[in-house]
């Protein structure tokens, strides 16, 4: 069993390298977010088509509010080696996000932009499962502080 | 509504010095229970 | 900067192994030096029904410390900022609600071992059997999550590998909980929760120092504006449904209970108060440290390594030892007591109560031991494969738990609801709350389970005309004489 999972992972290890040359070109950065509306504010990024041996340098992500980036918003660097960023506390709105970088051989590369709504839940429904949950609330801890009372004093 | 900083400060500071003041609340407990032989 | 944090790991792998096995070892022979005393099965699982208030506060609160306020209220407050810290300290209600509860506990089931042998005594087998399955699925949810943020943890701080991690923490916990009983898992619970206090306020004193609140405030409010907002919706949201998972998780879990009947009998009420007091700021203070990363640059892949990694990326080689050190402590203080917890409930309830009931005291001891191993090996195999998707079983837990919330209260104070329907009232209340998962979302899982079993509840109270005996919960221990305990009742 050892023997086997040891040649997968010189397979898993080797295969790139041959194949690496030749995609070199071909292999296409993007980065990847949610595809459906975000009802939160924070969500995932993702930089797919990464070779798992390369050491990006500089690795970040560029916000603006046009496709074009005319006015880069801010920058979120990305932790470490990791080709994965989440990012949280946003406005309703619509942002733009590309990722910037540098592979290891320093040719910068950006990639594509993508589009990330974000729309939060209105706040009357907010409001309204706040009330439930309150009341419920408000029912148990009133229960048990008055059968307390009353349990209290029987068994006194 | 953004929470003002005085209220954010303030908020964590309160939280801060609390969590600070329980290790020597537990400590002063213990030595309670220990010296009136009430520890088990 | 962001390259020594990746290619080399914030502790050497030999400091983190050093550490694991300094602190394993230390736990182990303490626990082993406080089993010493224990004689009987009482001893072993209840601690001799005679915990003082200063151990009884401290291990309610450090048993509620879990890896979870230390690693997911910063998750939380990075997604749901100031109310997410603030949502998730209200868990605090939780242990102070149950302080009134466990009083009565105390004083209805003077001789009780376990949750589970209440729902027997006061609702019957059937209730008993939905109880049950309940309680294994969460504990071993909790259990299983524990190990593997054990192994995930070392890895990410240490590059210690994740098998290894995970089997060392496992290993030391069991070990102390099989020597010592819950003697052991108290008093390495009062340690533990000295330890995570100072290094979380130090890590959080640090970085006011360094980064400065004004700072960190106006960072938030210019890029992530959100996170300051008192009015985020989806925040409001999970403040409720969280405060109903809490109050599921302990009024239901032999945790807690075992607690309550393992304190002596003035002390349970102010002991679960205090411990909930003195809990409350904690997620605050361990919360605030995720608001710290924007302004520092750090953006972590997923949420909940926002924590550690903020924590060992500022403070560097002392900030990572403290941190390691924490969550290590909290991982502990959690595994222990649901180790304990389990396999009473497990030799109680399945073993004593159904299988063996002419078990003697030193069998039973002997079974609670095997049972603390088996519970361990098992966990340990499920954790094995490190699938990340096990982890994600707490999450809908709150849909399982809730449900027991008003069956638990109106058995403990109300004479007439019947068993069927709290059996009803936990299995229906279950299924709406895990549909409602899933078709609505996460915020609504525990609130409707908690709804509709209260309802149900509410409906077997009014239909009913049973007159619950309280004494039929006072189960007679075998060797004792029925006599003398009914005037110690009395």
């Amino acid at each position: 069993m050892p023997g086997i999972i040891r040649i997968l992972t010189i397979i898993i290890t080797v295969l790139p390298v041959f194949f690496s040359a030749a995609e070199a070109q071909l292999k296409e950065l993007a980065l990847e977010g949610p595809s459906a509306v975000v009802k939160e504010g924070y969500f995932t990024l993702n930089l797919t088509g990464t070779a798992s041996d390369e050491n990006y340098q500089q690795l970040e992500i560029e916000q603006s509010t046009d496709e074009n980036f005319t006015q880069v918003e801010s920058r979120f660097p990305f932790l470490g080696n990791f080709t994965q960023i989440s990012l949280s506390g946003f406005n309703n709105g619509n942002y733009w996000f590309r990722a910037r970088g540098q592979s290891s051989d320093g040719t910068e590369f950006t990639t594509a932009p993508i589009a990330v709504t974000v729309q939060h839940y209105p706040l009357w429904q907010a409001l309204t499962l706040f009330s439930i949950g309150a009341v419920m609330f408000l029912i148990v801890a009133s229960y048990i502080l008055l059968a307390a009372r009353k349990g209290g004093r029987r068994h006194g | 509504m953004i929470m003002s900083l005085s209220v954010f400060s303030g908020l964590i500071w309160l939280a801060l010095v609390l969590t600070i003041a329980t290790p020597v609340l537990l400590l002063a407990l213990l030595v309670k229970d220990f010296i009136s032989n009430q520890v088990w | 900067m962001a390259e020594t944090l990746t290619t080399e790991y914030a502790l050497s792998t030999e400091l983190g192994l050093t550490l694991v096995v300094l602190f394993g070892a230390a736990w182990v022979l303490f626990g082993y030096w406080l089993g010493r005393k224990n004689k009987t099965h009482e001893d072993f699982a209840l601690a001799g029904r005679n915990v003082g208030f200063a151990f009884a506060a401290a291990t309610a609160m450090a048993t509620w410390v879990t890896s979870n306020t230390t690693l997911v209220a910063p998750q939380l407050t990075y997604q749901f900022g100031i109310w997410g810290m603030v949502g998730y300290s209200f868990a605090a209600l939780g242990l102070i609600l149950f302080a009134p509860l466990a009083k009565r506990i105390k004083t209805l089931l003077p001789n009780g071992y376990t949750s589970g042998d209440f729902i027997r005594l006061r609702f019957g087998r059937m209730s008993w059997h939905v109880f049950i399955v309940i309680s294994v699925v969460y504990a071993f949810g909790w259990l299983v999550s524990l190990g593997m943020a054990g192994g995930i943890l070392l890895e990410a701080l240490s590059g210690l590998d994740y098998h290894l991690g995970m089997t060392a923490i496992l290993i030391i916990c069991v070990g102390y909980t099989l020597f010592g009983g819950l003697r052991a898992v108290i008093a390495t619970d009062f340690i533990q929760a000295l330890i995570i206090i100072i290094g979380v306020s130090v890590i959080a004193w640090l970085l006011i120092d360094n980064v400065g609140l004004d700072t960190i405030h106006s960072q938030l409010g210019s890029d992530h504006p959100k996170l300051l907002d008192v009015l985020f919706p989806a925040a409001i949201m999970f403040l409720f449904n969280n405060i109903f998972f809490g109050l599921g998780e302990i009024f239901h879990s032999n945790v807690w209970w075992s607690r309550a009947l393992a304190f002596k009998k003035n002390v349970a009420f102010k002991a679960f108060l205090v411990g909930g007091l003195l809990w409350l700021p904690i997620p605050i203070v361990t919360g605030f440290i995720a608001l710290a990363a924007p302004q520092l640059g750090i953006f972590p892949p997923s949420p909940d390594m926002v924590g550690p990694t903020v924590a060992a990326g500022v403070l560097g080689q002392v900030g990572a030892v403290v941190v390691f050190i924490v969550v290590f402590s909290a991982l502990a203080s959690s595994l222990d007591s649901l180790l304990a917890a389990t396999s009473d409930l497990v030799t109680r309830d399945i073993y004593h109560k159904h299988l063996r009931k002419d078990a003697s005291d030193g069998h039973l001891m002997r079974f609670n031991r095997y049972t603390i191993l088996g519970l361990g090996i098992l966990t340990w195999l499920l954790c094995m494969p490190r699938i990340a998707t096990l982890g994600a079983l707490l999450n809908f837990a709150g849909a399982f738990v809730a449900s027991t919330i008003f069956p638990i209260l109106l058995g403990l104070y109300n004479r007439r609801l019947p068993g069927r329907y709290a059996a009803a009232a936990m299995a229906v209340g279950t299924a709406v709350g895990l549909c409602s998962y899933f078709v609505i979302g996460f915020y609504v899982a525990a609130l409707s389970s908690c709804a509709v079993s209260g309802l149900i509840c509410a409906v077997g109270v009014w239909r009913s005309n049973e007159q619950f005996d309280w004494q039929q919960l006072d189960e007679k221990p075998d060797s004792q004489s029925p006599q003398t305990d009914k005037e110690q009742l009395q």
